[in-house]
C-alpha cells in the first residue's frame, strides 16, 4: 500500500502535465500570430525578414570606422568572434569566377535564367579572381593570367559559424600560383559563401593544379546569341578536366575595424552576422499614427473616426434596445406579439441582401462617402433589442404595478429600476456591439470612397496601408497592432461579460 | 386589477365638457398635413429621374407620400364625429409629422453631414480626450475603494471635475461656437423656419391630444398600448427605413436590369436565370475545343471525360457556379476544422484543471480580433512564402529530418497564397483558428449544462473516461453540436473579409471568389446592381434552407 500510493499520485500529476502540455501547445498556436504581430511592430525594416527568423526586435549597432559610423558586423572564424565592417575601398570588391563543366552550361543555357534565377546548379569550382588574405597578401588571378594555380590539402582546419549558429568544420588548402606558395589558406565550402568553393565531392585527391588555357570557347544561348567562355584546366594527380568559367559575381570585403588587415570575403547573407541588440521601435507607432516624417501612412484620423463611429453606434444602439426590449416585454398590448415575430425574424436576412438597397438610399440622401452613414442605419438592432427583451421578460411584474400604482411613468420605471439592474447585459451587449462597429468591413468598404481618406475607418485604411507600403511589412503590422489591440484590451477588461453574452444568448436563439 | 375598474368606472360618466382646444388645432394640423403629403406626392411624381430607381419606385414612393393625406382626412372625419380613433390616429400623424421635421430640421442644420466635421474637430482636439479618459479610470478607481468612503468621493469629484474641463475644452476649442453661429446661419432660409415651426406645431398638438384621454373615454389598455408604441418608434421608424424598404427594394431590383446610374428595365426572372442557366452536352466529332459544342452565350464550366465521351457543362455565369462550388468547399472544410478542435479544448478545459480561464480567454482571442487585421497578419507572417513562419518551420523541420535520419527530403517552399492548389485551404485555416475558440465557449456552455449524476451512474457502472465521453457527452451535446455546425454554415456562407484581404491584388483568383466576393465585385466593380441583387437573394435562399432545417430538427427533439 504505501508503494502504490506514490505511484498514483505520478499518474494524476503526469496526466495534469499532459493536458497542460497540450494546452499550452494550442494557446501557443491561437496566441503567435498576436505575439508576432506585437513584436514585429517593435521591429525595424531590415530585421523583420531576418533570416533566421526570430522573434524579437533587434537593431544593428554600429561603429565609428575611418570617421564615418558604419554598420558593424561580426564573424566567428576558428571560435574567434571578431568585430567586422564593409571595407569601404574600391578594392573591396572582389569578382569571383565560377568554374563548372561544359555539358552543365550548355544545360544551363537552355533554362530560362529567370524562372532558375535562385538555382546555380553543377558549379564545379569558384575561386576569388582576386583577393586579399588574413596576413594582407594579395593574390591576383586575373581573367588572362596563365598562371598554374596549386590546392594543396593542408592539415589545419578552418571552423565557421553561419548566421543560422551553425558551426561546420572546412579542409584548408594551400595555394600556390606558379609553384610559388602564397602564405594563404582557401577553404572549401559551400558555394554561397565562396571563400573558396567548390560542389559536392567531385574533387577527390589532395592536390589540384588550375591553369588558365588561355582558350575561349564559344557557345549558344537560349536567343542562339553567341557567348564566349574562358577554359581552365583541372588536372589532379593523372587525370584533367575542362572547365569553363561560367559567371562571376561581386562579394564584399569585410575588415576588422581594430586590425585592417584581417580581411574576410564573403557574402554578408552567410558567414557574417550583423552585431545587434534589441531595441523596441516604438517608433513605428508615431509613424503609423502621422506623427512621424512619413505624411503618408497616417492612421490617427481613422482611428479617431473609428472611436467616434464605435462610440456612436454602441450608444445609439443600447438606447433603442432597451426601450424596445422593454416595450416588447413589458408592455401589453394588441399585436405586439406579431410585431415582435417580424422584428425577430428580420434577423435572419443576411446583410449582404441589403447592401445594393442600402447603397442606393445613401446616394439618394446623399450620405455616401460620410461617416454619418456608418452611425445611423446602425443605431437599430433586432438582435439588440431581442437580447434586452429576453433579459425583461424575466423580472417579476409586480416590480412595474407597485411603481405604477405609486405614479411613476413608465420611463421612470425604465430608468430607476431595469436599467440599473440591467448592466451585465447591457455591458454584454454593448461589447459585442463594439467589436461589431469596430470591425465592420464590407459596409465601410462600399459606402465610403478610396480617396476620401477623411473619412476612413481602421479596417479601410489598413487595406490601403497594406497596398502602398507592401515593401514595410512591420509598419502595416503595426497599423494592424493599432486596430487589434482596443479591442483585446476590452476583452481582456470585461471577460465575464463575453462568455456571459455567447452562452445566454447564443444557445437560445 | 385596481387601477382598471377605477378608470373603468370613470370612463362612462363622459363628461361633455366645452370642445378641448387640441382638437380643432389636430384637425387643422391634418389640414395641413393632407396639404404636405399630397405636394410631397406631386414632387416625388415630378422628379425626372427617381435616383435612378425606375418608374416603379418612384409611384411606390410616391404612393406611400399620400398615405398620410388618407389617414389625415379619416383622422379629421373621425375626430369630428368624436371617435377615439380618431386620437389615436391624429396621434401617429402628428408624432410622426413631429419626427420627420425634427429629422429634417437636423438635415437643414447640417448635423448627419456633420459627423465629418465632428471627427474632424474630434482629430484636432484630440488632446482633451485624454482628459475624458483620465476622468473615466480615476472614476473607475473611485469605485474600486471600498475602504475609504470619503477618499473615494473624493477623487469622484475630482474626476467628474476632469472630466467636465475636458468636455468643455474639447467642445470650446473643437469649435461649438462655430457650429451654433452656423446652424443659427441656416434661418436666414425659410425652410428652416418652417420646419422649426412644423416641429413644434407637431410635438404641441400632439402633446395636447395626448392630454385628452379622459375626455375620449381612453381605457387603461388604450394608455398602455400607445405607450407601447411611443416606446418601440425609434425602432419601427429605423426598422422601415433602413430594412424593410431596402429590404423590397433589393427584391425589385433584382428583377431589373438596373446598371450604375442607368434607369432600370423590368425583366423578370432573367437575373435569375442567367445565373442559373447550365448546358450539359457532348463534346462531338467536329468540336475542337469543348467551347465549340456550346451554345452561344454560354462558357465551359467543366469538362468530365468517361471513356472516349467528353461531357462538357456550360453555364451561362460561370462565375455563379465557381462560387458557389468554393463557398460550398470552404463550409465543408470549415466543419470538421472549425468544431471537433472546439469540442475537444471544452472538453479537456471542463476537467477543472488550474487556469482554465487564463486558457480559455486565450483560445477565445482570435474571435475578438477583426479579420482584416487577423488576414493581415497571416498574409504578412504566416503565409508568405518567403519570411512567413509556416513554411519557415516547414524548412528547419525537413532539415532536421535530413540531419537526424540522413533523408533527402526535398525543401518545397509552399505558395500559400499563389498556388492555387493551397488557396482554399489556407483560407479556411485561418478561418477555423479564428471561430474555434467561439465554438469552443459554446461547447463549453453546453457540457456545463449536463447534469452530474448522469456522470456519476457512468462512474457507478465502471464506465472510464472514454466511454462517458462517447456515452454521455456526446449524445447529451448534440443540441449544442448542432447548433454550432449550423453557425459555422451560416457564417461560413457569408464569407468575404478573408478573401477579400488575403488575395487582395490585381484580380482576385478564381479559386478564392466566394459566394460574397462575387456578388461585391458584380455588384460595386462591374456595377450590375440588379444581378447582384439577384445574386444576394439566392444566396439567402440558401442560408434560409439551413437556417429551416435546423429549426424543424430543433422541434423534432423538443418535441
Amino acid at each position: 500500500m504505501m508503494q502504490k500510493e506514490p505511484t498514483h499520485e505520478l499518474k494524476v500529476w503526469a496526466s495534469r502535465g499532459c493536458i497542460h502540455l497540450f494546452l499550452l501547445t494550442f494557446g501557443f498556436i491561437m496566441l503567435f500570430p498576436f505575439i508576432y504581430m506585437i513584436l514585429a511592430s517593435l521591429k525595424n525594416n531590415q530585421d523583420f525578414a531576418s533570416n533566421p527568423r526570430r522573434l524579437l526586435p533587434f537593431t544593428q549597432l554600429d561603429t565609428a570606422f575611418q570617421d564615418t559610423q558604419v554598420p558593424l558586423y561580426s564573424f566567428n572564424v576558428n571560435g574567434d568572434e571578431r568585430d567586422a565592417v564593409i571595407a569601404s575601398g574600391d578594392d573591396d570588391k572582389v569578382e569571383f569566377g565560377y568554374l563548372t563543366t561544359r555539358v552543365a552550361l550548355e544545360a544551363e543555357l537552355k533554362l530560362d535564367n529567370h524562372a532558375n534565377a535562385r538555382r546555380r546548379p553543377e558549379v564545379f569550382l569558384a575561386l576569388p579572381i582576386g583577393w586579399v588574405t588574413s596576413d594582407g597578401t594579395e593574390v591576383e588571378l586575373d581573367k588572362t593570367s596563365d598562371a598554374e594555380i596549386t590546392l594543396s590539402r593542408a592539415d589545419t582546419k578552418v571552423e565557421l559559424t553561419d548566421r543560422n549558429n551553425r558551426t561546420n568544420e572546412f579542409t584548408a588548402y594551400n595555394l600556390m600560383m606558379d609553384g610559388q606558395a602564397q602564405s594563404t589558406t582557401l577553404t572549401l565550402y559551400d558555394i554561397t559563401v565562396p571563400l573558396f568553393a567548390y560542389s559536392g565531392s567531385r574533387l577527390k585527391g589532395d592536390e589540384w593544379v588550375l591553369v588558365n588555357t588561355g582558350r575561349e570557347e564559344t557557345l549558344l544561348d537560349k536567343e542562339g546569341n553567341d557567348r564566349g567562355y574562358l577554359v581552365f584546366e583541372l588536372r589532379s594527380g593523372d587525370s584533367a578536366q575542362e572547365l569553363l568559367m561560367a559567371s562571376n559575381s561581386t562579394v564584399t570585403a569585410f575588415v576588422d575595424p581594430e586590425d585592417i588587415n584581417f580581411v574576410v570575403y564573403t557574402s554578408p547573407a552567410e558567414t557574417v552576422k550583423a552585431a545587434e541588440k534589441i531595441e523596441f521601435q516604438l517608433r513605428n507607432y508615431d509613424t503609423v499614427l502621422g506623427r512621424g516624417e512619413d505624411q503618408s501612412l497616417k492612421l490617427d484620423r481613422p482611428l479617431v473616426n473609428t472611436i467616434l463611429v464605435t462610440i456612436s453606434v454602441v450608444l445609439g444602439q443600447i438606447v433603442t434596445s432597451v426601450f424596445g426590449g422593454y416595450a416588447f416585454s413589458r408592455i401589453d398590448f394588441k399585436g405586439r406579439d406579431t410585431l415582435f415575430l417580424a422584428y425577430l425574424g428580420s434577423i435572419m436576412i443576411p446583410f449582404v441582401v441589403l447592401i445594393v438597397p442600402m447603397y442606393k438610399l445613401m446616394v439618394a440622401i446623399e450620405w455616401n462617402d460620410r461617416i454619418v452613414s456608418l452611425i445611423v442605419p446602425w443605431i437599430f438592432s433586432a438582435y439588440g433589442t431581442f437580447l434586452m427583451r429576453q433579459f425583461f421578460v424575466t423580472f417579476p411584474k409586480e416590480i412595474e404595478e407597485a411603481a405604477l400604482l405609486d405614479g411613476c411613468s413608465r420611463l421612470r420605471i425604465l430608468w430607476r429600476v431595469f436599467v440599473p439592474l440591467s448592466t451585465p447585459v447591457i455591458a454584454t451587449q454593448a461589447i459585442f456591439t463594439f467589436l461589431y462597429a469596430w470591425n465592420s468591413f464590407i459596409w465601410p468598404l462600399v459606402i465610403i470612397s478610396t480617396n476620401n481618406k477623411d473619412n476612413h475607418v481602421l479596417t479601410l485604411s489598413l487595406i490601403t496601408l497594406s497596398n502602398i507600403h507592401a515593401d514595410k511589412p512591420n509598419l502595416v503590422l503595426t497599423g494592424a497592432a493599432v486596430m487589434i489591440l482596443p479591442p483585446i484590451l476590452v476583452f481582456i477588461l470585461a471577460q465575464k461579460y463575453f462568455v456571459e453574452g455567447i452562452t445566454s444568448s447564443g444557445l437560445k436563439g | 386589477m385596481a387601477t382598471l375598474t377605477k378608470t373603468e368606472s370613470i370612463s362612462p360618466m363622459r363628461e361633455r365638457k366645452n370642445l378641448p382646444l387640441a382638437i380643432p388645432a389636430s384637425i387643422v394640423l391634418n389640414i395641413a398635413t393632407i396639404a404636405m403629403s399630397v405636394l410631397l406626392a406631386l414632387n416625388v411624381f415630378d422628379l425626372d429621374e427617381f435616383y435612378a430607381l425606375g418608374d416603379t419606385v418612384q409611384y411606390f414612393v410616391g404612393g406611400i407620400a399620400l398615405v398620410p393625406a388618407v389617414a389625415a382626412a379619416a383622422a379629421i372625419i373621425l375626430l369630428i364625429m368624436k371617435n377615439p380613433n380618431g386620437r389615436f390616429l391624429s396621434l401617429t400623424l402628428h408624432f410622426l409629422g413631429m419626427t420627420a421635421s425634427s429629422i429634417y430640421l437636423l438635415h437643414i442644420w447640417g448635423i448627419f453631414a456633420g459627423f465629418d466635421a465632428i471627427a474632424g474637430a474630434l482629430y484636432e482636439n484630440s488632446a482633451w480626450l485624454w482628459g475624458l479618459v483620465i476622468a473615466y479610470a480615476l472614476y473607475w478607481l473611485a469605485g474600486r475603494l471600498n475602504n475609504s468612503k470619503l477618499l473615494s468621493s473624493r477623487i469622484e469629484m475630482v474626476a467628474v471635475g476632469i472630466g467636465m474641463l475636458a468636455l468643455i475644452g474639447l467642445l470650446f476649442f473643437g469649435g461649438i461656437l462655430e457650429a451654433t453661429a452656423d446652424i443659427l446661419g441656416k434661418y436666414d432660409q425659410l425652410e428652416t423656419w418652417v420646419a422649426t415651426a412644423l416641429m413644434i406645431v407637431f410635438g404641441v398638438v400632439a402633446y395636447g391630444m395626448l392630454m385628452l384621454g379622459e375626455y375620449f373615454g381612453e381605457t387603461t389598455d388604450q394608455r398602455t398600448a400607445w405607450q407601447g408604441w411611443l416606446m418601440l418608434s425609434p425602432n419601427i421608424i429605423g426598422f422601415i427605413i433602413f430594412f424593410a424598404g431596402p429590404l423590397l427594394l433589393s427584391l425589385y431590383l433584382s428583377f431589373t436590369d438596373s446598371v450604375g446610374v442607368k434607369e432600370p428595365n423590368f425583366i423578370g426572372l432573367d437575373n435569375y436565370s442567367q445565373a442559373l442557366s447550365l448546358q450539359f452536352t457532348t463534346q462531338g466529332e467536329d468540336d475542337q475545343y469543348a467551347q465549340d459544342a456550346l451554345d452561344a452565350g454560354y462558357r465551359v464550366l467543366e469538362t468530365v471525360t468517361v471513356g472516349d465521351k467528353t461531357t462538357v457543362i456550360g453555364a451561362k455565369d460561370v462565375y455563379f457556379w465557381i462560387s458557389l462550388r468554393n463557398t460550398f468547399m470552404f463550409c465543408l472544410m470549415l466543419i470538421p476544422l472549425a468544431t471537433i478542435p472546439a469540442l475537444v479544448l471544452a472538453v479537456v478545459l471542463n476537467s477543472k484543471i488550474p487556469g482554465m480561464k487564463i486558457y480559455r480567454a486565450a483560445f477565445f482571442l482570435p474571435s475578438v480580433a477583426a479579420v482584416v487585421g487577423i488576414a493581415l497578419i497571416w498574409r504578412i507572417a504566416l503565409y508568405s512564402s518567403s519570411i512567413g513562419f509556416i513554411n519557415y518551420a516547414l524548412t528547419e523541420f525537413t532539415r532536421f529530418l535530413n540531419a537526424t535520419f540522413g533523408t533527402s527530403f526535398a525543401d518545397t517552399e509552399i505558395g500559400w497564397l499563389s498556388d492555387t492548389r493551397y488557396m482554399m485551404f489556407s483560407m479556411v485555416l485561418m478561418a477555423a483558428w479564428q471561430v474555434v475558440g467561439f465554438n469552443m465557449v459554446l461547447f463549453l456552455a453546453g457540457i456545463q449544462g449536463i447534469p452530474n449524476d448522469l456522470y456519476e451512474a457512468a462512474q457507478v457502472d465502471g464506465a472510464n473516461q472514454l466511454n462517458q465521453f462517447r456515452f454521455i457527452t456526446l449524445p447529451q451535446l448534440r443540441p449544442t453540436t448542432f447548433f454550432v455546425i449550423v453557425t459555422t454554415i451560416i457564417n461560413g456562407l457569408q464569407v468575404f473579409n478573408e478573401p477579400f484581404v488575403l488575395f487582395r491584388g490585381a484580380a482576385f483568383p478564381d479559386e478564392v471568389r466566394t459566394a460574397v466576393l462575387n456578388l461585391y465585385l458584380r455588384g460595386f466593380q462591374d456595377i450590375l446592381f440588379g444581378y447582384s441583387s439577384a445574386l444576394a437573394w439566392m444566396l439567402f435562399a440558401i442560408i434560409f434552407a439551413v437556417t429551416l432545417i435546423q429549426f424543424r430538427l430543433n422541434r423534432e427533439k423538443t418535441a
